[in-house]
């Protein structure tokens, strides 16, 4: 959340700094390496604003039901793991 | 664990397994075949299974790597033709959010594999970079670079800056078109 916040102050400054030099920003930060994490930071709206439809898209599945076949088979799974269960104790009593 | 208890958390896993497979494959069909395989495998794997460890980052693992192994090429192959794809997976909300929805999912599907899987990983799952990085077995700074770019190819894709193309909703999109004028002079 801290994070976050940073990087909002920190790009909004970023764009800022930009319009007073009436320069254009580009999308991404030049040059960074795989774990510099402030490599590239897009807008914090169009983060936000992806990271709502990446839940959408994921919410949506998440949220439907659940095909039964799924259920079957693991219930047969188990009706299995009982019956081999109860099987090795009828052979012990035997 | 007992038997029932390992039952009743696969149970409970089972609708992100659905939204993690879809997400990777592409196709909701491939994606339920998917998730039988990966139930399967933990079953016949379940003493593997630390008690106390996250059981949906275990279940992803499987699932990922029956992906990569089994239906990968599958995938290329059979992937629902895009409208299908959207129109069967989009169950509710309205008209608007509903071709919203579509469109970016149109846009996931265009990211490389390794991109797409960390975003949704990281942006959707509830599983955290350290859980994400042990699933992909790469380093956190690959997982946090892979993110970045991904979520640069999806601006790019959903073209930043047209308002029908941002996503469920507008007003952040009409601030986002602002914004992107600004930013890169749209």
């Amino acid at each position: 959340m801290i994070k976050r916040e940073t990087r909002w102050k920190s790009r909004l400054a970023f764009v800022a700094r930009a319009e007073m030099n009436n320069a254009s920003v580009p999308m991404t930060e030049p040059g960074g390496s795989d774990n510099d994490e402030a490599e590239l930071i897009l807008d914090p709206r169009v983060q936000e604003s992806i990271g709502r439809s990446l839940k959408a898209h994921y919410d949506d599945i998440v949220n439907a039901p659940v095909p039964d076949k799924f259920l079957v088979l693991l219930a047969q799974l188990e009706a299995q793991e009982i019956r081999a269960a109860s099987g090795d104790m009828s052979d012990e009593r035997l | 664990m007992s038997a029932s208890d390992f039952k009743d958390g696969l149970i409970k896993e089972i609708p992100n397994l659905r939204a993690f497979a879809a997400s990777l494959s592409g196709s909701m069909q491939l994606a339920d075949d998917l998730v039988q395989d990966t139930l399967l495998k933990a079953w016949g794997n379940s003493e593997k299974f630390e008690p106390g460890t996250s059981l949906r980052a275990w279940l992803f693992t499987i699932l990922r790597n029956t992906y990569y192994s089994l239906y990968r090429k599958r995938g290329r192959e059979v992937q629902d033709s895009e409208g299908t794809y959207a129109e069967r997976m989009a169950t509710h909300g309205n008209q608007e959010s509903h071709l919203d929805l579509a469109d970016f999912r149109k846009a996931l599907a265009k990211l490389p594999e390794e991109q797409r899987e960390v975003l949704i990983m990281v942006g959707a799952t509830g599983l955290s970079y350290e859980e994400t990085a042990e699933i992909c077995g790469v380093a956190i700074g690959t997982i946090k670079s892979r993110v970045n770019r991904a979520r640069t190819k999806l601006a790019e894709l959903l073209s930043i800056g047209g308002l029908d193309d941002l996503g469920p909703d507008r007003k952040t999109a009409a601030a986002i078109q602002r914004v992107g004028s600004e930013i890169v002079g749209l």
